[in-house]
């Protein structure tokens, strides 16, 4: 297994176990945004300097690229008991915006492959979900969000809750 | 390892301490987060509040702080512990200004505070303060592959700056395509004639420079290595090699000029009379040379008339990828083809010279190039041409009139020349599979040949120019340490190459001292942490080594990873890629 000192599989992972996650019935959803440090956490934070609002149930985590997306961080966010997992990253492809050049699409395609354990563990496939960034995307990432918890809304509360 | 001691300190300033409860988020640390020190501060990025945690360090022996105040991308100077472990919870951009301030919001704003303040102290427990790289290398002299205009300004800019080069060009004399040219486009005021190139004065100061060794007739064999340390093997011509230890590389090998051949339409090659941009600067010298004007080729007769074709096998989407020749524009042959027309007209006003163009671009200040041009009487005809017709010594150009919408040509030309394009010289292209051995096509030859399990070259992006981040990091390429400058990079003119050497020097600077201290190149600048393999568990699956995007990872006989540090960039990409589930 990789790690770095200050960054790996662990310290997201405390992170994403340490949020207090309240019970189906309580009508507060659990959102695990994992946003490129780059480009989508800035945009996060200027949201905030210009007060725009999103909704309070996500939790955001800055992780270095996409591409240290470990599945193992979806996975465990979802037997936590989150109803949603949001993974922010740079746009890839030819004219790509990755800062590491192939890491969001590396995410992308790893990414693609998740549906499959979605339906091991028979939660909706909505429930995780991959967006593009671009660090001007200032107003567009409030949007995001609120749009995705309408969505989690819409399909209901995660049935993992309390099994962790 | 020294005693872990953990401390949160809560921050009230900035509006926090109206809009949450600190003293619940204080007990939150303590209780759940196991905090052994948690302090709230009415300001905690003031200097007494970073001297409380200061002290806290020393006296206290603090060794992992967990900050909940702005986001970890504010206050990053007030808040820096090199020291110790750190974590930041975001309260105020990420819950207190992207939330509501009404009642409704508050209980729900609260969760989030409690929330960040949960997770900030799960983190820093985690956290261990970088040791650094024990495996740097400290050379720092630059290797410089290409002798044309951007290697020649790569190597005295690398210089003048104070650091040695090596410099290593394929031809027996530098110079490159510089060299070949008659004049060049002015880059200063008042843009009006074609300039010196001033090659030959920039030859003579590489030659002069006591900390430039150049190989000429040379090639290199074999790049091995990382920034710092990187180790290149030079092959020379006479059949002896050397062996060069550097720091960083600049590629800047240039350009080859598109192949006029497969330009069938305007009959390159069967009249003498037609000739590409580079064959028309080389009958330019040769006039100089003998102190006379152009003659035609064919007879060496005199030229009346000059027919410029521009974008000749450029700017081609005859199909719907690619189309048969270069689908994009090179971005410096409008403006010689202007130079070119005014060989002709300086020389003689009265010969006819007729630039045959679908878009002119001149580039910046060469705008007023082209206005000179007109003054001049150089005719611009707004028209694409549809084919060349050879005669014994003048040539016929038929072309669609774009103006008037017509087909139209000129008659009795005796020089055609072709606007052909630039073709990156990038070497191999690794993302290709080897070709097959009965391939007809000439395999292209690797610059660098590196050792990396990646491939002998730099990654391709589009149309075959080396990859770099358009976007941010202009030179960079994804083999760290590595830097291109010039047409390598993107199809450029002298003026623009000579900017871009002097930019991709700088960076090779950077590289060779970042890798010195161990420390990562953009964009974690500085980053001191680099990936930490346990083996144990490893299935060899090789995931990390092909995923890399900057191609620090190498294999060993048993296809272990191999990393190398100084080549990494910190993404953390080989950490995403890396299958084995640890204990969660």
């Amino acid at each position: 297994m990789i790690s770095f000192e200050n960054y790996s599989v662990d310290t997201v992972g405390a992170q994403l176990k340490a949020v207090d996650i309240p019970d189906e019935f309580s009508e507060k959803p659990r959102i695990l945004v994992l946003a490129c440090e780059n480009d989508a956490y800035p945009a996060l934070d200027m949201a905030g300097m210009q007060r725009r609002h999103y909704s309070a149930f996500v939790r955001v985590v800055p992780v270095r690229c996409l591409g240290s997306v470990n599945t193992i961080w979806i996975t465990d966010a979802l037997n936590s008991g989150y109803d949603g997992v949001m993974m922010m990253g740079c746009k890839h492809g030819d004219d790509y915006q990755c800062h590491f050049v192939k890491g969001s699409e590396l995410a992308s395609y790893r990414m693609g492959k998740i549906d499959d354990t979605l339906k091991q563990m028979a939660l909706e496939t909505e429930r995780v979900a991959t967006y593009e960034v671009a660090i001007s995307d200032i107003a567009r990432v409030p949007q995001l969000i609120d749009d995705y918890a309408k969505v989690i809304e819409k399909i209901g509360m995660s049935p993992m809750k309390g099994f962790a | 390892m020294a005693e872990v001691k953990t401390a949160a300190y809560i921050c009230k300033g900035c509006g926090i301490g109206e809009r949450v409860n600190t003293a619940q988020m204080a007990a939150i640390a303590t209780k759940e987060g196991k905090m052994s020190l948690v302090r709230e501060h009415e300001f905690l990025c003031s200097a007494a509040g970073v001297q409380t945690i200061r002290d806290d360090i020393e006296k206290e022996a603090v060794s992992h702080v967990m900050i909940a105040a702005c986001s970890r991308r504010a206050k990053t100077e007030a808040f820096q512990f090199p020291t110790v472990a750190l974590s930041r919870a975001n309260i105020r951009e990420g819950v207190i200004w992207s939330q509501p301030d009404t009642p409704e919001a508050k209980e729900t704003t609260q969760e989030m505070a409690d929330d960040y303040v949960r997770m900030g102290c799960a983190e820093v427990k985690k956290i261990q303060v970088p040791a650094g790289n024990a495996v740097v290398g400290h050379n720092k002299r630059i290797l410089v592959v290409g002798g044309g205009i951007s290697g020649i300004t790569a190597a005295l800019e690398a210089a003048k700056t104070g650091y040695d080069v090596v410099l290593v060009e394929k031809e027996k004399q530098l110079g490159g395509w510089t060299a070949m040219l008659h004049k060049r486009v002015p880059d200063r005021e008042p843009f009006r004639d074609p300039a010196d190139t001033g090659i030959h004065g920039l030859i003579a100061a590489v030659n002069a420079e006591p900390r430039i060794k150049v190989y000429l007739n040379a090639v290199i064999a074999e790049t091995s290595g990382a920034p710092g340390r990187f180790s290149a093997r030079i092959a020379i011509e006479s059949g002896s090699t050397a062996t060069e230890e550097v720091g960083a590389i600049v590629q800047a090998s240039g350009f080859s000029l598109y192949d006029a051949n497969k330009l069938t339409e305007f009959s390159y090659g069967k009249s003498p009379n037609i000739v590409d941009q580079a064959g028309l600067e080389k009958l330019a010298q040769e006039a100089a040379a003998r102190g006379e004007p152009i003659r035609r080729p064919s007879d060496g007769g005199a030229v009346k008339s000059v027919a410029f074709v521009q974008c000749a096998g450029q700017r081609d989407h005859t199909n719907a990828t690619a189309g048969r020749h270069l689908p994009y524009c090179s971005g410096f042959c409008c403006n010689t083809s202007i130079k070119q027309a005014m060989y002709f007209k300086d020389a003689n006003p009265a010969v006819d010279t007729v630039v045959i163009y679908t878009d002119l671009r001149t580039p910046g200040n060469t705008e007023d190039f082209y206005r000179s041009a007109q003054d001049k009487g150089v005719i611009f005809t707004k028209g694409k041409v549809s084919a060349v017709e050879p005669g014994a010594n003048a040539c016929t150009v038929r072309f669609k009139d774009l103006i008037l919408d017509e087909e139209t040509s000129l008659a009795d030309v005796d020089l055609v020349v072709l606007a052909t394009g630039q073709v990156p010289n990038s070497g191999v292209n690794i993302d290709l599979p080897p070709a097959a051995p009965d391939a007809t096509e000439v395999k292209p030859i690797s610059i660098l040949n590196l050792t990396y399990r990646q491939g002998k070259d730099l990654p391709q992006l589009k149309y075959g120019f080396t990859d770099s981040h358009f976007i941010c990091f202009p030179y960079e390429t994804r083999r760290t340490g590595i830097y291109t400058a010039g047409p390598v990079r993107r199809p450029m003119d002298i003026a623009q190459a000579i900017e871009d050497a002097t930019g991709a020097t700088l960076k090779a600077i950077q590289a060779a001292e970042n890798a010195e201290l161990g420390r990562s190149a953009h964009p974690r600048s500085g980053d001191l942490s680099f990936p930490i393999v346990r083996l144990e568990g490893c299935t060899q699956c090789k995931r990390c080594t092909v995923e890399c995007p900057f191609g620090a990872i190498d294999e060993d006989a048993k296809s272990y990873p191999v990393f190398n540090e100084s080549r990494c960039r910190r993404c953390g990409t080989c950490m995403g890629a890396c299958p084995v589930r640890v204990i969660s």
